[in-house]
Parts: structure tokens; C-alpha cells; sequence
């Protein structure tokens, strides 16, 4: 019995660990690449770099003109880090309406939400861009930031509202007989219970606005402004040449935070729940 | 009464922020794309009415066709790969096991690289003529063909990207996962219910609103696909349009080709299309979506 | 967590407050969004740039690398030095996005003041976005030292629209180490496409896993057209018949059947930058490219490249031509037109500009300056100022701007090209399409 549960643990240790090297593959590669000198990267494939250096580091944290890669690290983590507060705070608020609360045009609101995610981005930049130009916004960090403080992303709205909707009904209602209003049974019962859904959305947010590419480059125009992902594409040139090795060793750079960031929360993810001790 | 009209107060107060970015942000921009697409507009100048002449002129167009027939393939056959492998994934990563943590990390892996520059050259690394594929099929005595370049593959490397990109899926179904209370597992094995059994009974049930939060968002995301064809074929969608998503498209007809009206009204026409798609899959959750209430 | 909670709370009804205030200003704006703003959000500009009297504020952009970024700061700082009235205010990038931007920043009426553009200028000067210059001539601007053709090709209906920053000319890139590794002789400069032909398929035969030659593309398709003693197109106007593109399209099919021509799937797997091209990653001998890019090219392989011209045709004419690398350009709605003026001045006649700025765009249109740059030239410039010099001793045609709506042109021949050499379709119906599309497209983006 416990030999063929050690033998089942010790297959699925293998499996996994075999998947992961197929997903580890770019990483490495990456790293690799980063510690090639610059005539090497693309004539040299192989994994083992022939000859190492760190130059490439080095001249890509100096960036350009007298900025260093490091203002742009700073400068992402800022944006970074507001947008997931705000989608946190924000987006919440709206799914548990959506999700636990009856008002007039519900159904419509709801619609409406979810059309906001089908349109895409591409047609309503230039709108939006006259928006934030006219509100003097352009080259600042709020276009970047206010929507999220204003829960425009409605995939999150969407993300909870499931799983706020999966949270037992009857939690509520012993609350409310216990004389709970909704503001205490947002904060109280559904906030609690929803975090693994809490933590998906500030990784998320955190992420995808960490290597959000588009929107920066078009709202950030001063290189002190700068996030990571621009300051990633300043090292190429489609026509001239390109500093791809500093290129690689920014990208790995970038890499550490939102890897660590993931890290952590997705352990927060397993214990949140088992803490909280959730009755069906 | 007055109890009710109270807690429509609280829920508007609830709605408040959305509805301040939706009514100051979101719908303008939205409602002006939809005059936009019945403008002959290159963004430099002033846009002129023309009726619906971008929406008819598109049935005409042999490349909007073609990223018809290459994003349905992409939808068709990534989907349910995408959906099947994060869910595997989440269920083999939501086990006790030992460095779970960083396991997860390394699965998440891909993902973190997101939309990086370094994709495309990666992606040509792997798929290329000389690429890891081939040197693997090499040991069989296999001749690869270079997939990414080779028109009758590229759009398929492009799934195995997405794919290969499972991580958040992966991660939403995993809080899914976590959501559901262990007592009904431990109970059900008291009840001497097998693995698979507890899958079938348990989990997939209590994790159908997540499963259709992911397969709308799938869908809505794979239609939508941009930024892995951007890279890899650099803004070209080639070779021989192969890779020429409908949104890039879109795009490329709206900031490249001075089009910004022929790009809105391809904007609205996938809107009207996703609306119905969505709504297909929400009148059928009624059927298999299990919600705690 | 509830502490955390409140305080977000607070930080969010903050926020709220602010930018419901916004939002009434907005509301109003909200109808006119769509583009025809223009004007008066130019005005709003002109009340939020409210600067001491006598100060300017310009703000230029410009995409590049590294290398031209540091110089073109340099050059600005010297500017800001001598002209201490003016800061300058820079928005630099790589390519990537930057046309994207630069619309969407033309939609809003918020463009800089100053703009690079490369050969798609006539597409913007067809849209009413760019500052004529001709009133500055002989002022606030001095063109008498710059080429002509140079002038030509940034001149629109007679008005100057830009100041070229620097000119090349396409041409071959040979790589010479795979020509000895083949014993292929190098060839001579007054070579035929019947040399070229032959010559491709002996370094495909005696080399493995290396070809000929990749694919010219579109602009190699310009240089053939002008060995025809033709124009591609006058204001938009096609001067080519449908029977050219053909004629072009058969000659490469025989180059491939020929086995001079790099297979299809390795010629697609090839980038636009000079690192990923097939020259580089040693999968072809000779490949097409613009004199200035020798330096991109020789610097990321161990092998050595050459310059070279295209091979003759039965006329006689090798094709090549100078032409523009970039320009800068001022925008129509700038408030500060001669401050404009003197900047773009300033960075193609500045001799200590020009010292800084080298060879990074091309060879300068200023000829003194040329001159000075050539005596301190080292070995890789030299060679491209040398290959400059002998096209245009070779060949005088005049300038030909990109067909109108480039972008799109040269996305439907590519794509045309890439589905003809993967067999997907015939010759003639890649070509009629071609020719359909073609016409549709500059139907679009005539006045």
C-alpha cells in the first residue's frame, strides 16, 4: 500500500519535473543568452554560452543618456503596483453588486460590462488618448493608473463575480439575520472567502501591467518616464544595429519581480483558504 | 420597502467607481468608434461620413478572409487545447506534494514571458528549420519542415504558444480549485469513492462557474489574439498572411494603412460576433454552471 | 487587512473625487472626440505652454538605437547651449510603435513640434500634417550646400517639406568569407544578371546549407524598375505596366529554379533586422540593403561583408540610386514655425552637429560637411562613402518617393511574393491581384 503510494508520488514528482524543464527551457535560454558577448547570441545557439560576460548587464542597466535602467524598474513598479491596488479595491466592489446585490438595470449593467471586454483596444486608444490629452494627462502616469482606480477592467469584475458567486448563499443570510448590512458582509464574509480570487487578480494586474507594452509607449513620452517595457524596446533598432545582449539582460532582470511576486502569492493562494476555514 | 430602496442606494455605491470609468472613459471612446466606422478616417485628418461602405467593402477583401478563416482556426483548434491543459495542469498542481511552490513558478513560466521581444526569436528557436523540433525529430530520422516559416504551419505554432502559455487558466482554475471545501472530498472518501470518481462528482461540478469564466474569457482572448502573431511574424502576419490574425488586422489597417474607420467597423462586427458567442455559452451555463445558491 | 482595506478605500474616494472633476470637463469633449479636436485642444496647449515671454518650448521625436539616441541627445544639448531661449524637450524610441504613437498623437492635435520620418514623408505631406518649409529658405534655413536630390525628394508640389538627415543607396551586401569558402570569385562591379544567376548557383552548389542569394523584396523591385529606365509612379500616378511586376517575379522564379535563391521557408524565417537576416545567420551569400546599414551588418557576424552594386541589366543601368535615409520635419500646427526652422538648421549645417552625429543616418546632405566627415572616416565608413560616390556617378534618375500608402503597398507584395515562391499561386494571379489591389490602394490615398 504505502510502497505504490510512494511509487504513484514518485512518478508524478518525474512527470512534473519533466513538464517543467520544457517550461524552464526560455528562462534558460534567455539567462544564457544574456551572458553571450553581442557577436555571439545569434551565431552561437546552443545553451552553453562559449564565453561569458557580464558587459551586457552592465551597459544595459546604464540604459541611455543619463538614465538607468534602474528609474525605469522604479517606474513600472509604481504604475504597477497603484493598477493592482485599484483593480483590487475597485473591481471587488463592483462584482460583489453584480454578484450579491439586486438593483434596477442589473442585467444590462452586466451586459454592458462584458461588451466593454469584447471591443478592441485598438479603436478606442485614439478617444481615449483625446480624453486624457484634454485632461493634460498625457506623459504623466494617471492614464495609466485612474482607469484601474475605476475598475475599466472588466475581466476582473467578471473573474469575481464567479467566484463570489460560488461563495454558499447561506453565509449571507445567517449574517444578515445576525443584523450584517452589506458593507460588513462584503468586508466581513465574501472579502475574506474570496481571497485565492483576490490574489489571481492582484498577480494578474501586477503582470500584465508590468509588460503592458502598447499603452505605455502611446501615454509615456519623456524617457525619465519611462517603464521597463519601453525601456526594453530603446535597445532596438530594426534598421541600424541592436544591443541584443543588453536587451536579454534587462529581460531577465524584469523577469525577478513579477516571478517573485508569483511566488509568493500563489502559496497565499493555498494557505488564504485553508486558514480561513471555509464551511460548505 | 424603503429596506429595498436603501439597498439600491448601497449597490449603486457598490457600482460607483465602474460606473464613473465606464461613463467617463469607457463608453465615449466606445460610442465614437461606432460613429468612426462609418467615417472614411486616417486619423491625420478629419473624419467624413460614408454610410457603410467599410463594413461592405471588407466582404470584398481577400486578406480580412483570410484572418476570418486563420483566427477561426486558431479558436477552433486552441480553445479546448488551452481549457484541457490548464485544467490538467491546475488538478496535477493542486496536490500534496513536495515543492509545489516551485513548481508552480516554473508552469507560470511562460506566461511571465508574456508579449517580451525575446519571444519571437525564442519561437524561430524552437520551430525553426534548425530549431529544437527538428533536432529532436532528427534522432527518429525525421526531416522537419520550418514550421514557423512554412505557411501551412505557422498559425499552428502559434497555438502551441498559447497554449504553452497556460499560466493564468492555469492559476484561476486553481483558486477554483481551492475554493471548494476539503470536507466534501474527505467525506467522499469515508464513502470509499475513487479518484476519478470524486473528479467527476466533486470537482468538475463545483468548478463550472470558474470553467465557464475561462472558457468565455478563452474564447474572448483567442478571437482577440494580437500580440503573439505582432512578435513573431513582426507586425506582417506573414508568411503568405498565414499568421493575419483578425486583430492584427485590425490593427495594422487602423495605425498603418490610414484606415482607423475600415479598423472600427471590423472592431464592431467582432463585437456583434463575440455578443453572440457569449450569449450562446451564458444561455447554456443555465445547464451545466453550478453556482452556490 | 481590514486597516489595509480602509485605507484603500480612502486612497480610492480620493481619486474619485479628483477625477469626477475631471469628468465634467470631459463630458463636452466627449462628442467632438472622434478627431476633428484638433483645433481647440491645440488652443488648450497654447494656455498650459503659458512660459515666460521669449521662451520656447519644442519637443522633437525621433526612433532609432542606442547609438543614435546618445548622439542626437548630444546634438540637442548643444543646441539648448547655444540657444539658451529654447529647451527642448525629447520623445526618443525604438521603432517599434513609434508611427503608432505619432498618429495617435496627430489625432488629438498633440504632435512635437519637430518629427523624424523616413521614406513614408509623403504620406503624412498628403494629409496636411507637415510644416512647409520654403518660407524659411534662405533665412532661418540654408539648403544652397545640400544635394539636389536630396532637396527633390523631400519637395512636394515645389514646397520643401524636411531636411534630410542623411542619404544611401541600396545596394548588395556580399558576404566574402562564403564566396572563398565556395572559391567563388568575387564579381566584378559591372556584373549581369546573368552573372548573378550563375554565380548564385555555384555558391548554392559548392557550399551546404548555404544559398545564393535571398529574395531582393520590394525595394529591390524599385531598383529593377529604374534599370528599366523607368519610375515606379509620379504623384501616385503608377508609370510601371502590370507586364513589370511579371517580368520581376519570373526573373526570380528562374533565379530559384536556377538554385541561386534561398527556399522559401528559410527566406520567411529571416528578419528585418540586420542581426536576424539570413546574411548574418550564414544562410545566404548576398542580400539587399541600404548603404548605411553595411555597419549593422558587418558588425554582428564574424565573416566579412561587402558593399556592392546590383548586377546590369541589357540597358546598362545598375539602378541604384541615392536616396533619404530620414528626415526631420516640422509639424503644421507647431507654434513656434522658425524656432522649428533654425533647429532643423542647426542639425544638417552645425559642423561640430555633424562631427557628433557621423555617419549614424546616412552621409550628410550638406556637402561641405560631407566632405569633412569623409577625411575622418574610418575603414567601414569609407567604404560606404565610396559605394555613395559611385552610384551617383553611375546613375542620375531622379528621386521616387514610396508609392503612397507604403505601408500597405509593400505588405501586399511581400505577402504576394511570399505565396508566389511557396507555390500557393500562379505567377499571373499573384500578379493580377497584385495589380488590382495595387490601383485600390492608391485610389485610397490620393488627395
Amino acid at each position: 500500500m504505502t510502497n505504490s503510494l510512494n511509487f504513484k508520488k514518485l512518478i508524478t514528482h518525474l512527470f512534473v519535473l519533466g513538464f517543467g524543464l520544457v517550461m524552464l527551457y526560455p528562462v534558460v535560454w534567455m539567462v544564457s543568452s544574456s551572458l553571450k558577448p553581442e557577436y555571439l547570441i545569434f551565431s552561437d545557439p546552443g545553451l552553453w554560452p562559449k564565453e561569458v560576460t557580464f558587459d551586457n548587464y552592465i551597459k544595459g542597466w546604464q540604459a541611455v543618456g543619463d538614465v538607468t535602467f534602474g528609474l525605469f524598474f522604479k517606474n513600472s513598479f509604481v504604475i504597477s503596483v497603484i493598477a493592482m491596488l485599484g483593480n483590487l479595491v475597485t473591481c471587488s466592489m463592483a462584482a460583489y453588486a453584480f454578484a450579491r446585490m439586486n438593483f434596477p438595470l442589473k442585467k444590462t449593467f452586466f451586459a454592458l460590462m462584458i461588451f466593454t471586454i469584447m471591443l478592441p483596444t485598438h479603436v478606442t486608444l485614439v478617444p481615449q488618448y483625446v480624453i486624457f490629452h484634454s485632461l493634460d494627462w498625457v506623459n504623466t502616469i494617471l492614464p495609466l493608473t485612474v482607469p484601474k482606480l475605476l475598475a475599466t477592467d472588466g475581466f476582473f469584475i467578471f473573474l469575481m463575480v464567479q467566484f463570489f458567486r460560488g461563495i454558499p448563499k447561506e453565509l449571507d443570510e445567517s449574517a444578515t439575520m445576525d443584523g450584517c448590512g452589506p458593507i460588513r458582509i462584503y468586508l466581513r464574509i465574501i472579502l475574506p472567502l474570496a481571497v485565492p480570487a483576490l490574489l489571481t487578480t492582484a498577480i494578474f494586474t501586477f503582470m500584465w501591467t508590468w509588460d503592458d507594452f502598447f499603452s505605455q509607449m502611446i501615454y509615456l513620452t519623456s524617457t525619465d518616464k519611462f517603464t521597463v517595457p519601453l525601456g526594453l524596446r530603446l535597445f532596438l533598432d530594426s534598421e541600424g544595429s541592436s544591443s541584443w545582449g543588453a536587451l536579454f539582460a534587462m529581460s531577465v532582470l524584469s523577469l525577478i519581480p513579477i516571478m517573485t511576486i508569483f511566488f509568493f502569492f500563489q502559496k497565499q493562494i493555498v494557505e488564504g483558504i485553508a486558514t480561513t476555514g471555509l464551511k460548505g | 420597502m424603503f429596506q429595498a430602496k436603501k439597498n439600491y442606494l448601497i449597490a449603486y455605491g457598490f457600482l460607483l467607481p465602474w460606473l464613473i470609468g465606464l461613463i467617463g472613459l469607457v463608453l465615449g471612446p466606445m460610442i465614437s468608434s461606432l460613429y468612426l466606422s462609418f467615417t472614411n478616417y486616417d486619423l491625420l485628418t478629419s473624419p467624413e461620413w460614408i454610410g457603410i461602405g467599410n463594413y461592405t467593402d471588407l466582404f470584398g477583401d481577400r486578406v480580412f478572409k483570410k484572418s476570418v478563416e486563420v483566427t477561426l482556426v486558431f479558436v477552433i483548434v486552441g480553445v479546448p487545447l488551452q481549457l484541457l491543459g490548464a485544467l490538467l495542469v491546475a488538478v496535477l498542481l493542486n496536490q500534496k506534494l513536495r515543492g509545489l511552490g516551485f513548481y508552480r513558478t516554473i508552469y507560470y513560466i511562460p506566461s511571465l514571458l508574456g508579449g517580451s521581444v525575446a519571444i519571437a526569436i525564442l519561437w524561430k528557436n524552437i520551430f525553426g528549420l534548425d530549431g529544437l523540433i527538428n533536432d529532436f525529430l532528427a534522432w527518429f530520422g525525421i526531416q522537419g519542415e520550418g514550421w514557423v516559416s512554412n505557411p501551412n504551419y505557422a498559425v499552428y505554432t502559434l497555438i502551441a504558444l498559447a497554449v504553452w502559455q497556460f499560466g493564468s487558466s492555469m492559476v484561476i482554475f486553481l483558486a477554483g480549485l481551492k475554493q471548494i471545501p476539503m470536507e466534501l472530498y474527505e467525506s467522499a472518501s469515508v464513502d470509499g469513492a475513487t479518484a476519478f470518481r470524486k473528479f467527476k462528482s466533486i470537482t468538475l461540478p463545483l468548478i463550472t462557474p470558474v470553467l465557464l469564466f475561462n472558457l468565455i474569457m478563452t474564447l474572448i482572448k483567442s478571437v482577440q489574439v494580437f500580440t503573439s502573431a505582432f512578435i513573431v511574424s513582426e507586425g506582417t502576419g506573414g508568411p503568405s498572411n498565414s499568421t493575419m490574425f483578425y486583430t492584427l488586422l485590425l490593427y495594422l489597417k487602423g495605425f498603418s494603412y490610414f484606415d482607423m474607420g475600415t479598423a472600427a467597423a471590423m472592431a464592431w462586427l467582432l463585437l456583434i460576433f463575440l455578443g453572440l458567442l457569449t450569449a450562446v455559452v451564458f444561455f447554456t451555463s443555465k445547464y451545466w454552471v453550478h453556482y452556490g445558491d | 487587512m481590514k486597516k489595509t482595506l480602509l485605507l484603500m478605500l480612502l486612497m480610492v474616494s480620493f481619486v474619485l473625487v479628483l477625477s469626477a472633476c475631471a469628468d465634467s470637463e470631459d463630458a463636452s469633449n466627449e462628442d467632438t472626440s472622434s478627431g476633428d479636436t484638433s483645433d481647440d485642444s491645440s488652443n488648450e496647449e497654447s494656455e498650459n505652454a503659458s512660459e515666460e515671454e521669449g521662451d520656447v518650448n519644442l519637443r522633437i521625436a525621433w526612433w532609432g538605437g542606442e547609438d543614435r539616441h546618445e548622439r542626437t541627445l548630444e546634438v540637442i544639448e548643444m543646441y539648448e547651449e547655444q540657444n539658451p531661449h529654447v529647451t527642448i524637450e525629447t520623445e526618443y524610441s525604438g521603432f517599434d510603435g513609434y508611427f503608432d504613437k505619432l498618429s495617435t498623437q496627430f489625432a488629438a492635435g498633440n504632435a512635437p513640434d519637430i518629427i523624424q520620418y523616413g521614406g513614408n514623408l509623403n504620406d503624412y505631406v498628403l494629409r496636411d500634417v507637415v510644416l512647409p518649409l520654403n518660407q524659411f529658405l534662405g533665412e532661418e534655413i540654408d539648403v544652397s550646400l545640400h544635394d539636389k536630390k536630396m532637396l527633390e525628394s523631400a519637395t512636394f508640389d515645389d514646397e520643401l517639406y524636411g531636411v534630410t538627415l542623411g542619404s544611401n543607396a541600396f545596394g548588395l551586401l556580399l558576404n566574402k568569407t562564403k564566396f572563398e569558402e565556395a572559391g567563388v570569385e568575387m564579381p566584378s562591379k559591372d556584373w549581369t544578371w546573368n552573372d548573378f544567376n550563375e554565380i548564385t548557383a555555384e555558391i548554392t552548389e559548392s557550399l551546404d546549407g548555404v544559398y545564393g542569394t535571398q529574395y531582393f523584396g520590394e525595394d529591390g523591385f524599385g531598383v529593377y524598375i529604374d534599370q528599366n529606365d523607368k519610375v515606379l509612379h509620379e504623384d501616385g500616378v503608377l508609370q510601371i505596366e502590370k507586364q513589370d511586376v511579371q517580368d520581376w517575379f519570373e526573373l526570380w522564379v528562374g533565379i530559384s529554379d536556377n538554385g541561386g535563391l534561398v527556399p522559401p521557408e528559410i527566406q520567411a524565417e529571416s528578419s528585418q533586422t540586420p542581426e536576424q537576416s539570413s546574411i548574418v545567420r550564414g544562410d545566404v551569400a548576398i542580400e539587399f540593403g541600404a548603404s548605411n546599414q553595411l555597419g549593422a551588418y558587418a558588425g554582428a557576424t564574424e565573416d566579412e561583408i561587402v558593399l556592392h552594386n546590383p548586377p546590369y541589366n541589357d540597358l546598362g543601368n545598375h539602378g541604384a540610386s541615392l536616396r533619404a535615409s530620414q528626415y526631420f520635419a516640422g509639424y503644421s500646427e507647431t507654434e513656434h514655425p522658425e524656432e522649428v526652422a533654425k533647429f532643423l538648421n542647426f542639425f544638417v549645417n552645425n559642423k561640430e552637429a555633424a562631427a557628433v552625429l557621423g555617419n549614424d543616418r546616412g552621409a550628410p546632405v550638406n556637402s561641405e560637411i560631407r566632405k569633412t566627415l569623409i577625411e575622418n572616416a574610418n575603414e567601414l565608413d569609407e567604404a560606404i562613402f565610396a559605394y555613395v560616390d559611385f552610384v551617383s556617378s553611375t546613375n542620375d534618375s531622379p528621386f521616387v518617393p514610396n508609392l503612397p500608402g507604403y505601408n500597405e503597398t509593400q505588405a501586399v507584395f511581400k505577402s504576394i511574393g511570399e505565396e508566389i515562391f511557396f507555390e500557393q499561386t500562379s505567377i499571373e494571379d499573384g500578379v493580377d491581384y497584385y495589380w488590382e489591389e495595387l490601383n485600390s490602394i492608391l485610389d485610397d490615398n490620393r488627395e
